[in-house]
């Protein structure tokens, strides 16, 4: 019985300690931001957000990456013309899904770069996708500088157009996050 | 009936016959309730994902800076939904509301370069009378006729579409410069064909007839201008 006792305390334990080693932490206000890109035959377009919320679970000792999650309102893209924002939210019908999520929970680091594998929610549709991220560790901050190109077309998004000219299919994310720890 | 009058009923009826098809060809988009589940793990969830499944706001339906004219005509009492052309206001009929304006305001586009075309051969027919050609003022009044028809039809399916989900007043972009020449242009269109009624009988032809054509010209060029601003 003793014996049973102290392997549980034992396993319980280091279980424990194994928990511990894993932080999960939330990117620092104001220092986030999410840039989406489209290409029309007559301009680029470029529309941040910097509301993003995000979450990652790291290792501290190893300072590894091992999840990340991100969300963003749909509505609260600013390409600096309204009109343009406004069309945006009515292809991707902000009213029905006002929100998009990414979940990467399975994460492949090399050198200063990370593969994030995970699930992307937008626009009610669900799709597995890969995060391109670039990391910087300091002391108490790890910077995220991550891009995802989707195609709107998988996304059953109806492509905007501009004189009857649709943009192109690829919508590629820029993302900036800090997370303080 | 005068022709104004009769334009305003043609007007009219026009926009209620476009709802009218608009709605019928209008699908809603379909949504899987599958996909609106959340998808980050219980183990890292926070509250913006998990709003994801919320129902829509409706706080969200109209901006916050709608404007008068639009409150009159698109407002949650305005004139369309009082008088049973759409029917109250609800995330459903928003998003029908939003395809009406994107249909509007893509006929308004093709509207927009139909009337520079009229207006550019009104404008050339024009000074081909003032060189002399009078043969050509029977032309030249059928194209001004024109232009002015195309012109009101393209600047009502802009004033009359459906509010945005969002508009911003603190900004400058190609879309605020379209709206600012808009404004130019209108008075030109208002302008220039009352100059060229009065060139008859005026006692200094020349003089009227030189108004009349500066008045064409940079109500033409604004015209341009203002297609042209919005590919930037």
């Amino acid at each position: 019985m003793k014996k049973t006792a102290i392997l549980f305390v034992f396993i319980l334990s280091t279980l424990t300690g194994l928990d511990a080693q894993s932080k999960t932490i939330n990117a620092s206000p104001n220092e986030n931001s999410i840039t989406y890109h489209l290409t029309h035959p007559l301009h680029k377009i470029e529309s941040t957000s910097k509301e993003v919320i995000s979450t990652i679970r790291f290792d501290p000792v190893k300072r590894t990456v091992e999840s990340v999650t991100a969300s963003v309102d749909v509505t609260k893209f600013d390409s600096g013309n309204s009109n343009r924002d406004s069309h945006a939210m009515e292809v991707i019908d902000a009213i029905s899904f006002p929100e998009a999520d990414f979940s990467g929970t399975s994460v492949v680091t090399r050198g200063d770069s990370l593969f994030v594998s995970g699930k992307m929610n937008f626009h009610g549709v669900t799709h597995d996708v890969v995060l391109k991220a670039l990391q910087q560790w300091t002391e108490n901050s790890l910077s995220i500088h991550a891009a995802l190109s989707l195609s709107l077309t998988e996304f059953h998004i109806e492509r905007p157009a501009l004189l009857l000219v649709p943009v192109e299919d690829e919508l590629r994310f820029t993302i900036t996050a800090v997370y303080r720890f | 009936m005068t022709h104004r009058a009769r334009l305003q009923f043609f007007m009219l009826i026009s926009l209620i016959s476009a709802v009218h098809v608009v709605r019928a060809q209008y699908t809603p988009p379909q949504t899987d309730t599958l996909h609106a589940v959340s998808i980050v793990p219980d183990t890292m969830t926070h509250d913006s994902a998990q709003r994801t499944i919320s129902s829509p706001s409706q706080s969200r339906l109209l901006p916050k800076n709608i404007s008068f004219g639009e409150q009159l005509m698109w407002g949650e009492n305005g004139v369309m939904r009082s008088i049973g052309i759409v029917p109250a206001l609800s995330p459903q009929e928003r998003k029908f509301e939003l395809s009406l304006r994107r249909t509007m305001l893509t006929t308004h586009q093709i509207g927009g370069f139909v009337s520079l075309g009229l207006m550019a051969a009104s404008t050339y027919y024009g000074q081909q009378v003032l060189n002399g050609r009078y043969d050509l003022l029977g032309t030249h009044k059928t194209l001004v006729g024109a232009t002015i028809l195309t012109y009101t039809a393209t600047g009502m399916l802009s004033v009359l579409s459906p509010p945005p989900l969002i508009r911003r007043d603190d900004e400058s972009s190609t879309t605020t410069l379209h709206k600012t020449l808009a404004w130019v242009h209108f008075a030109g269109m208002v302008i220039t064909p009352i100059l060229g009624k009065m060139i008859r009988n005026s006692t200094d032809y020349n003089t009227a007839a030189r108004f009349h054509q500066v008045s064409a010209y940079i109500t033409t060029a604004t015209f341009a201008a203002s297609l042209i601003v919005i590919t930037f």
